[in-house]
């Protein structure tokens, strides 16, 4: 194994009161793939922007390519070819691909003309080494997330990157598109680049991993091969609890009008003949690849793109909506995929987001005290982690927001409650919790819809799974046939 | 009951800002008093700051309203002069009653803010874009109806409403203080206005909470023209005329205040008392200029400087400790 | 054919030769010499304020301040010139006067981290306030006998279409040289990508290594000195200096950015677009008499117009995001 080319030496960093990271060591070598994994919160993207110079270390040093830093600036890192990806992928969405891959190795070289000529075939040549294709005319704006994200690792190639860190590069990608990465990036490492890669999903880190060092509360809890571990010892590692799972108990719906039951289904051009029935307590999975119309079907079951044909039925009453405020008003609520943007008002109080969707008023007005009354029971009965009801929901971590987002629709006591990749982004403990509410509330009667391609937990969490494909329910799978193998064949089938 | 009271100051959140402002409107007051007491303090002054604030006052709380729903009202002031139009021409032209003429007037303003709301709820028109074409037509309209000219004319019925006084103090004051106490309540006591921050402060999570946001950001325009109405005609009624660009400065005077009281034009926060404690700082720095008998147009001076520095103290304020707390979140 | 209405230009042009066709039906005359040059002359002030603009707009944020900055330049240098100052000398003090109230800008818009509209409101503030109370505030009928002269200095002097003399001034050509630098400042050099990558996402771009600052003070000095050059046209070609000329007249200029497809969150727009506007603006203008409309109507109108296009465009650009994901028309069969 040849020297590192990046290093993190002892590495600590205190912002204000809280302590960041505490003593951290790693180093990058070439022609690897290191793996950092950790809960939320662990400590994971401070330590990616301490070596990519955007934090100044509190104490230790970053060593890259034999030089040894204090303080490393942005722009040392990025001369020395430290690139980091972060999440959003910094790209420009108005520029094309191409723009967005030669822009800015023209800008740092102190480069004053600009020829379209030259950049496109700067970024074709990128693209190439990768091997992947982008399309590179039209503003990266209107490519798909995979794209972009390739679009970004081109870029940090274009201008001769020798270590890249990619921050949880997956989250959105469907199982296909990973493939597509993994496979860049295994040519990445082949031509002696140093990868890094934060995750925290299981499957990836052994698939991708030739080495792991696991984080937790800021400080290394271990390093190693991915062979030194077992799924089951590495989330012990990265949890510092033992796992746990729950008891399926079967529904008991004999005879009840379904919670909710969908026929005809159909919106032009996303999704057609989508039929599907929940009984009331049952949780039904919905599988299927990002793209495969599966987030399309249940946004037009809870009205926010409403379907153009079919019928609903929440306990066997027909209801028409055209809007999410008649679906709540028909008892379903909807956790929406994605939670800063779509789900919470990040800077508002968090007792605010609370009853945003179940706001108690009389004659008109606000009525405070039964305002006050529901944002302490939801706080109660969530068990949310919170400093003052009035501080903003940013200040919660992913696992206690999540937990907002939920009590805001179990407030409405509904009768159907769809759920969007429910743990995305959700650490392993809080993600047993917000499961467990659920399978507590199912067993009250409450019909439960998740929609993830998170299969081990679909699997372990439903009764029923009904596998998306092309914008259609394609199958349906229960009882023995409902395994991992099964359900990751019936939605990758094409 | 302090806690209630402050709440209903603030309506919520940023009490730095807040602070601010009181320090800025008392410490005006206190350099103009000291430098030219008999004039500054005189009651003609006094009276001059309650006549002239009322117009400001509510154009200002207009365009705080839509900047809480992370919008923005360009077009307040030429709904304020259409229905100051309106109703002078219904006046003179038509010999109609003042309450007549008012009613009409406002019927107008309602209309073109209603034009505003559907553009801005229903055809998702960015608020700036819809409201500096709808200014452009309102004002259009406005000056076809007036000729290019001012309405003059106007019957003593109706002008005297600007010189009323009730208990000492201008009847237009008193009507500024009613829309603020008006506003004030739908902001902090109903749905309407709890949705309204809503949607300024996310409008995709407002979506995803089943607020029907085009129906709030309708009623948020609405509102904002016919507040846009009432600053018209008492406009009208101060001037003794109506014309088609009176005031177009008002636009920019009115971001001003609403900027300086604190209000966060991308959406989220509103607090009343401050539009009106700026729109009156904004006043008594003028006349406490004049008092010095400094040009008119350093009023203009100092007022871009005033507001230069109270977003340079937001922003660096502010900076300290939202360094600190931004990167615990991130970490 | 969606594509084709989606092209702000295109459908600009379109406009306009729907208009030109409307009036010459009526009077063929119209169609002529005389209504271009009265459209060009009309519009060439407006032009150079509507490029000046687009260039902040497009690296994001929204410019109020162009007109202060504008008239301020060209007063000032016209009120402390000399009776025989030369033009160059002129244009070249007014164009840098511009260029630094331009700084300014940028040094606010940087310092307070505030937005540009926010920024560029108390500016304008300031400069109209700093001319009316240190320059003055008086119509200075008088101009330097060489800014005169250029005034009446024309490019082409032809027949009027009726009578008399129709004629276009040779400023003309600093315009147009004007828009052509500034094109191809945008579509040629780094730093003109750059400022639609700011516009774009200027987190992005500066973690991009691009300088944020730099290229935002680059767009208002910019900016600026083509409102101090735009400022002393004007007051050439009026043939006189009126402190309150462009007094209020802030939108009139972003409307016609607008129009001409420039986005206002920042990230789009061109030369081409923002010139389209300010002409179509103008030859609405030239239009309504003919037409048999009072010129009083001309803001109503341009207002409709106004609302008309963005309705247009808010319309396309939400229409055209659905990606189609149901692929076979027959549905398959279900397996289970």
């Amino acid at each position: 194994m040849s020297a590192p080319f990046v290093e993190a030496v002892s590495v600590s960093k205190r912002f204000g009161g809280v302590q960041a990271l505490t003593d951290v060591s790693v180093a990058f070598s070439p022609g690897e793939v290191h793996c950092i994994v950790g809960e939320n919160g662990c400590g994971k993207s401070t330590l990616l922007k301490v070596i990519s110079g955007a934090y100044r270390p509190t104490s230790g040093q970053v060593i890259v390519a034999g030089t040894a830093y204090d303080h490393l600036t942005p722009r040392q890192a990025l001369s020395a070819g430290v690139e980091v990806i972060y999440q959003d992928f910094s790209l420009m969405p108005n520029l094309t691909a191409a723009e967005n891959i030669a822009l800015p190795g023209s800008v740092a070289g102190g480069r004053r003309l600009y020829s379209r000529t030259a950049a496109r075939a700067l970024a074709e040549r990128a693209v190439v080494r990768l091997g992947v294709e982008i399309e590179l005319d039209i503003p990266v704006g209107e490519l798909t997330v995979a794209e972009r994200q390739l679009t970004a690792i081109a870029r940090a190639l274009a201008h001769e990157a020798k270590f890249i860190a990619m921050d949880e590069p997956t989250t959105a990608l469907t199982w296909k598109e990973v493939d597509a990465l993994f496979a860049a990036v295994g040519r990445l490492k082949e031509s002696g680049v140093a990868l890094a890669f934060i995750s925290h999903k299981m499957q990836e880190i052994f698939s991708i991993a030739e080495r792991v060092t696991v984080l937790r509360n800021g400080g290394v809890v271990t390093s190693g091969r991915p062979d030194e571990f077992t799924h089951a010892s590495l989330a012990e590692t990265m949890t510092g609890r033992g796992s746990q799972s729950f008891d399926r108990v079967a529904p008991r719906n004999k005879g009840r009008a379904p919670a909710l039951k969908v026929s005809g289904l159909g919106r032009d051009p996303l999704f057609a003949d989508v039929d599907l029935e929940i009984g009331q307590g049952e949780i039904v999975g919905l599988a299927g690849l990002l793209g495969s119309g599966r987030t399309e079907i249940a946004e037009a079951i809870c009205g926010v793109k409403p379907a153009q044909t079919g019928t609903i039925e929440v306990l066997g009453r027909p209801v028409e909506i055209k809007a999410l405020a008649d679906a709540v008003k028909a008892g379903i609520g909807y956790v929406p995929e994605d939670r800063l943007t779509q789900g919470l008002f990040l800077d508002q109080p968090i007792g605010d987001n609370i009853v945003a969707t179940h706001l108690p008023s009389r004659r008109g007005f606000l009525s405070p005290q039964s305002i006050e009354r529901r944002k302490a029971r939801v706080v109660r009965d969530l068990r949310i982690k919170l400093g003052k009801l009035t501080d903003p929901v940013r200040s919660l971590s992913g696992g206690n927001a999540q937990r907002v987002l939920l009590g805001k629709w179990l407030l409405g006591e509904p009768k159907v409650l769809i759920l969007n990749g429910p743990t995305v982004g959700v650490d392993v403990g809080s993600k047993f919790d917000i499961l467990g509410v659920l399978n507590a509330q199912s067993l009250q009667g409450l019909g439960v819809l998740i929609i993830s391609d998170d299969v081990p937990e679909l699997i372990s969490m439903c009764h029923r799974v009904l596998v998306v494909r092309s914008g259609r329910i394609v199958r349906e799978l229960s009882g023995d046939q409902l395994r991992e193998d099964t359900v990751v064949e019936a939605v990758t089938a094409s | 009951m302090p806690e209630r009271f402050r709440k209903v100051l603030l309506t919520m959140g940023t009490r730095a800002s807040f602070i601010r402002l009181l320090v800025v409107a008392v410490g005006i007051v206190v350099v103009f008093g000291i430098l030219k007491p008999a004039v500054f303090l005189s009651g003609q002054n006094l009276q001059y700051v309650e006549l002239a604030s009322p117009e400001v006052a509510i154009l200002s709380l207009a365009m705080a309203l839509t900047m809480l729903t992370a919008g923005i009202d360009l077009s307040v002031v030429s709904i304020a002069n259409l229905s100051g139009v309106v109703a002078a021409l219904i006046m003179t032209n038509g010999h109609q009653s003042p309450g007549l003429a008012m009613l009409a007037a406002f019927g107008v303003a309602l209309a073109c803010g209603a034009v505003n709301g559907l553009l801005v709820g229903y055809k998702h028109v960015p608020p700036i874009l819809a409201t500096l074409a709808t200014g452009q037509l309102f004002s259009g309209l406005a000056l076809v109806a007036s000729g290019g000219t001012v309405v003059k004319g106007l019957p003593e019925p109706f002008t005297r409403l600007a010189l009323l006084t009730v208990a000492g103090i201008p009847l237009i004051f008193w009507v500024m203080l009613i829309v603020a106490v008006i506003i004030g309540v739908v902001v902090a006591k109903t749905p309407l206005g709890f949705r309204m921050r809503l949607v300024g402060a996310n409008p995709t999570a407002a979506d995803f909470s089943g607020i029907r946001r085009a129906r709030v950001l309708l009623a948020t325009y609405v509102m904002s023209g016919a507040l846009g109405g009432v600053a018209g005609l008492i406009i009208s009624a101060r001037a003794g005329g109506a014309n088609s660009d009176y005031g177009s400065s008002y636009v920019l005077l009115a971001v001003v205040i609403a900027v300086l009281a604190g209000v966060d034009p991308e959406g989220g926060y509103l607090t009343v008392a401050g539009v009106v404690i700026a729109a009156i700082a904004m006043q008594l720095l003028g006349a406490g200029l004049l008092s010095l008998s400094v040009s008119s147009h350093v009023v203009n001076i100092c007022q871009g400087l005033l507001l230069v520095t109270m977003v340079l103290l937001n922003t660096w304020g502010t900076a300290l400790s939202g360094l600190f707390q931004r990167r615990r979140v991130i970490a | 054919m969606r594509r084709l209405i989606a092209n702000q230009e295109l459908l600009l042009i379109g406009l306009m030769a729907v208009l030109l066709l409307a009036v010459s039906l009526k009077f063929p005359d119209f169609f002529g010499q005389q209504t271009l040059f009265n459209v060009l002359t009309a519009s060439m002030v407006g032009m150079l304020f509507a490029v000046g603009v687009m260039l902040v707009v497009v690296s994001g944020g929204i410019d109020v301040s162009f007109l202060a900055v504008g008239i301020l330049s060209a007063y000032a240098t016209v009120k402390w010139a000399s009776p025989d100052a030369g033009a160059l000398s002129v244009f070249a003090i007014s164009t840098a006067i511009g260029l630094g109230l331009g700084l300014i800008n940028a040094a606010v818009v940087i310092i307070a981290r505030t937005s540009v509209l926010i920024a560029t409101l108390a500016t304008s503030s300031i400069y109209l306030g700093a001319m009316f109370a240190f320059v003055g505030g008086e119509v200075i009928s008088i101009l330097p006998q060489s800014l005169q002269t250029l005034g009446s200095t024309h490019l082409i002097t032809a027949k009027g279409a009726v009578r008399g003399t129709t004629s276009l001034n040779v400023l003309i050509l600093v315009v147009i040289a004007v828009c052509i630098l500034v094109w191809a400042f945008l579509r040629f050099t780094v730093a003109g990508r750059s400022v639609f990558a700011v516009g774009g996402d200027a987190e992005a771009a500066s973690r991009a290594a691009i300088s944020v600052p730099r290229i935002r003070m680059l767009v208002f000095a910019i900016a600026g000195a083509v409102a101090g050059l735009a400022g002393i046209i004007s007051i050439t070609l009026s043939g006189r200096a009126d402190p309150t000329t462009f007094m209020g007249r802030e939108l009139d200029t972003l409307a016609a950015v607008v129009l001409g497809g420039v986005a206002i969150a920042g990230g789009k727009g061109t030369v081409r677009g923002a010139v389209l506007g300010v002409l179509l603006i103008s030859l609405v203008t030239a239009s309504l008499v003919p037409l048999g409309i009072p010129t009083i109507w001309q803001r109503a109108a341009v207002g409709a117009l106004l609302i008309g296009g963005i309705l247009l465009q808010t319309t396309i650009s939400r229409r055209q995001r659905i990606r189609p994901i149901l692929d076979a028309p027959a549905p398959e069969v279900t397996n289970a």
